[in-house]
């Protein structure tokens, strides 16, 4: 079922500690751990909802797949699983 | 009728500014050019077309946004969007770009190219070291210009 890209992108920010980026054109999020940025993504003005076939482009963005970023919508991801997910793909060191 | 069928002596225009010769399957690739971005993005899609008829590869060159200039041709795909319209994606720096028609698309795609590389820009110090590699390859393929 699609979502709504406001949904995602609240879930981004409140669930999994994102930050907006001051003066993205596009809504754009990112992640710092430990005073590094290490993932950023962003979202499209054509405002649609988003089908698995743009999910998965976003899920990319923030380094991992579309059944990952699912799982973290779907709350069966927590914040901790995806940064421990980022550590071991050496996304923070 | 086919913008290829247009061009006299299978020469392609072709902005990208550079000191080499390019050339796409054997057509010759002189540097000016009037077309607009979907133009050439047809004309390439022409030359680099697919098997696949719902999926479309072509070729991104030229100006992105009055400021900047890719260095290179960057390979995109362009499909039908499941919930309607177009979108547009590559393989190598993930970015995407939907709107209702191709050209809708593609203006989007150009517009988060841009606003992902300013946006790395000014955090670069900020970075991690794979975001880092990300911003080294953008700053491969874009220039001001």
């Amino acid at each position: 079922m699609p979502i709504k890209k406001h949904d995602l992108r609240q879930c981004l920010l409140q669930k999994f500690r994102f930050e907006e980026v001051p003066g993205s054109k596009h809504e754009a999020v990112s992640l710092f751990v430990d005073d590094k940025k290490v993932a950023t993504t962003r979202f499209s003005r054509a405002g649609k909802d988003i089908s698995d076939q743009l999910l998965r482009l976003i899920a990319r963005e923030i380094w991992v797949q579309l059944g990952y970023l699912k799982e973290m919508y779907d709350c069966t991801k927590s914040r901790d699983d995806y940064l421990q997910h980022l550590q071991n793909s050496e996304h923070i060191q | 009728m086919s913008l290829l069928t247009t061009i006299p002596s299978q020469a392609i225009p072709y902005p990208l500014v550079g000191t080499m010769s390019h050339t796409a399957q054997g057509y010759v690739i002189p540097r000016k050019s009037t077309y607009t971005s979907l133009e050439k993005a047809t004309l390439f899609s022409e030359v680099f077309s697919t098997s696949r008829p719902e999926s479309t590869q072509f070729m991104l060159f030229g100006r992105i946004a009055p400021d900047w200039i890719l260095r290179y041709p960057l390979s995109l795909t362009i499909v039908p969007y499941d919930l309607g319209g177009y979108l547009v994606s590559d393989e190598r720096v993930c970015v995407y770009g939907m709107g209702e028609t191709k050209s809708e698309a593609l203006d989007e795609y150009k517009s988060m190219l841009v606003d992902l590389f300013e946006e790395l820009r000014s955090s670069e110090k900020v970075l991690s070291p794979r975001l880092l590699e990300q911003l080294k390859h953008l700053r491969s393929i874009i220039k001001r210009g």
